[in-house]
């Protein structure tokens, strides 16, 4: 079942089959600092917005997993993404 | 150091730190102004060569994420522990210049020569958001590739994408979509989804155009970021 996140339609992890359900599953499995773990229990919400397409998961997040393993510590990405996101006025 | 970066006081970080901020910063605002003296600022603050790229790759990829973000509307689901952030959704974005002053980047800008497994990954990944034949079309997208190409000021993306002019309603609609949320992100909401849905793109290809437009944003940042590094 499809339904509406905010503005997009989204398929949450406990409705996810299939494809999705796995692709969900993949990206669960990957280390991520405790902080970004939502409270809510469902996939974040920047890979629940992909949720539509699971390739495009795939995809898109094969980059951004693959970041964290490149020249540059946690704390260097960290300093970089926060300010791409001030910049572009954006809480993400 | 977190909160001072939300709260804009880059130049309170340590002289690297700060240095990185201002690259991350005028990649995102104004890449067109990025030359080899960014590099070699960064190279003076003891970063290599392959740190360089990473940071632009960090860069362009959060210029994709920080898009979807927006369009999309998802919320904030995390707790974090530094201070709100409040956008300022009123704010004007960086001036463009004529096309005479947009920087002429090839393909092997594109790309990540220290890194080859992301080079793939993104070459992957950019095959299917702008070669896919469905849920929209491939013309749909060039013509929001064009669009998001000319927004970031990106000559050689625009000059192949040239002939992508939107022509009938369907193609406006996704032009502007392309173009606000290539220039004002900060801007995107409900009702820019709304228009696509109401003229009749199906759900997935919103979320196929809102890929498109980001990763353009982003693939047009990399190619700026990159023509910092000497060689």
């Amino acid at each position: 079942m499809v339904g509406r996140m905010a503005w997009l339609g989204t398929v949450s992890r406990r409705e996810a089959e299939g494809a999705l359900a796995e692709a969900y599953a993949a990206m669960a499995a990957r280390p991520v600092p405790e902080v970004y773990v939502p409270a809510h229990g469902d996939a974040p919400g920047i890979i629940r917005a992909h949720s539509l397409d699971p390739e495009l998961i795939r995809r898109a997040f094969a980059i951004s997993g693959a970041l964290h393993r490149s020249a540059l510590d946690w704390a260097d990405r960290e300093l970089l993404s926060s300010v791409t996101s001030r910049t572009n006025e954006c809480f993400y | 150091m977190p909160a001072t970066v939300l709260k804009g006081h880059d130049d309170l970080l340590p002289a690297r730190g700060a240095a990185l901020a201002r690259f991350a910063s005028r990649l995102t605002e104004r890449p067109w102004t990025i030359t080899a003296g960014d590099g070699a600022e960064l190279a003076a603050h003891g970063l290599a060569p392959a740190q360089v790229e990473s940071a632009t790759a960090v860069v362009a990829m959060f210029n994709y994420l920080t898009r979807v973000a927006d369009a999309s509307g998802i919320e904030l689901d995390y707790v974090s522990p530094l201070p709100a952030f409040t956008p300022a959704r009123d704010r004007d974005p960086a001036p463009r210049p004529d096309r005479a002053g947009w920087p002429d980047l090839g393909p092997e800008f594109r790309t990540l020569p220290a890194f080859p497994e992301i080079s793939d990954a993104w070459e992957r990944w950019r095959g299917y958001v702008f070669d896919s034949d469905e849920p929209l079309s491939r013309r749909q997208r060039r013509v929001l590739a064009r669009a998001a190409a000319e927004e970031c000021c990106d000559r050689r993306r625009a000059d192949e994408l040239a002939a992508e002019e939107p022509r009938g309603g369907g193609e406006v609609l996704l032009d502007s979509f392309a173009r606000k949320l290539s220039r004002t992100p900060w801007r995107m909401g409900p009702a820019d989804l709304q228009a696509l849905r109401d003229a009749s793109f199906p759900e997935v290809a919103l979320l196929h155009a809102v890929a498109a437009v980001a990763l353009q944003n982003a693939e047009s940042r990399l190619a700026m970021g990159r023509a910092c590094s000497p060689g």
